[in-house]
């Protein structure tokens, strides 16, 4: 289970790693990222492999971020201070890489809107975020729709 | 630009290779994850469970004749120790799992949360009077089969200012411990909890 595991970890700890730079402070993205690996590890003897590997680790990733209680205290205080400054879209240079457009787009949202765009962007169905979320596919449909319409008001003159 | 192009920074950001963590670490972390549950509930439940077991022993089974009185404070004892065993168990019941949805684990979350911060809040009801209790009626029979007299005298008064000081304090510590930390942090998975199902 170790060399299965240790494979996994190669393979998606980028993502992993990702979700968590959206769901921590800076400081605490390693905590938080060793955090979901732990509970990756304690969940995988129940992985079956009939969800795609992406989707079970969102499924216990948004669990660990969203759930972690020192971290969601201070990275509560931390997101209000940053929306307090700025507004997405604004104070983005002409010109900026869509890596930049994601960034600022990613910070600018709500913890569940962030965590259907990671998603949608990892190319998950509407189906498979629902089996994470415990939502409907109908309801994140309009969640993605409505993120559409954000990132076009907000970037697209 | 679309949002769809998002896509393609995003893959290139999930595809960074970092340091692999090292899994043996990891997996010894896990253990001592699981024995530090095992000794935390160790240390609260097997101390009170031990006093009353003695309790049982000495002030019961070892005497030749046991009152009325010394049999109350026995009583009182076990059915405190059983009590605070019972509601430390009940409180740990909704245990998370990781294979819930995030909708599921928000809500066994807050379900949690609430258990634990009404315990703090409450302590003083489920812990603090019943212990009180047991120690006045312990000390009241022990001082009976000592000096024949109910009248407690000035070292029990000295241990009862003692147990209220303690016990104020302690009620005191929990509800600042349950409206800084337990309160606040159910109060963010709840507003998650509206951001998820509300829409």
């Amino acid at each position: 289970m170790q060399i299965q595991f240790e494979q996994l970890v190669r393979e998606h700890l980028g993502r992993i790693r990702q979700i968590a730079r959206r769901y921590a402070a800076a400081a605490a993205v390693d905590d938080l990222v060793q955090e979901i690996l732990l509970r990756l590890w304690r969940s995988l003897p129940g992985f079956r492999g009939e969800a795609r590997v992406e989707t079970w680790i969102y499924r216990v990733a948004l669990n660990t971020a969203m759930t972690n209680v020192k971290e969601s205290i201070r990275r509560r205080e931390l997101q209000v201070a940053l929306t307090a400054r700025s507004e997405s879209g604004q104070g983005l240079a002409a010109g900026a890489s869509p890596a930049d457009v994601l960034a600022d787009f990613m910070r600018g949202l709500g913890d569940i809107d962030a965590s259907v765009l990671m998603m949608y962007l990892d190319g998950l169905t509407a189906d498979e975020m629902s089996a994470v979320l415990g939502i409907s596919a109908n309801a994140i449909n309009v969640r993605i729709n409505r993120l559409k319409q954000k990132f076009t008001d907000t970037y697209i003159d | 630009m679309k949002l769809d192009e998002l896509k393609t920074p995003w893959m290139a950001e999930v595809a960074y290779e970092g340091r692999t963590p090292r899994l043996d670490s990891l997996t010894s972390e896990v253990a001592k994850l699981r024995r530090d549950v095992l000794m935390r509930d160790f240390w609260l439940i097997v101390p009170l469970l031990a006093a009353a077991g003695g309790s049982v022993f000495f002030n019961w089974w070892a005497q030749d004749a046991v009152s009325f009185m010394s049999q109350i404070a026995v009583l009182s004892t076990l059915v405190f120790a059983a009590g605070v065993t019972a509601v430390l168990f009940l409180a740990r019941r909704t245990k998370s799992h990781d294979h819930w949805t995030l909708r599921a684990r928000l809500e066994r979350e807050i379900e949690r949360l609430g258990r634990q911060a009404s315990l703090l809040l409450n302590v003083g009801y489920w812990f603090i009077l019943p212990m009180l209790m047991v120690i006045l009626i312990t000390s009241i029979v022990g001082q009976h089969e000592r000096t024949g007299s109910y009248v407690p005298g000035a070292i029990a008064w000295g241990l009862y200012l003692a147990s209220v000081s303690i016990s104020a304090l302690t009620v005191w510590l929990c509800r600042r411990e349950a409206k800084r930390t337990f309160i606040p942090l159910m109060s963010r998975l709840k507003e998650l909890h509206r951001d998820l199902v509300g829409h």
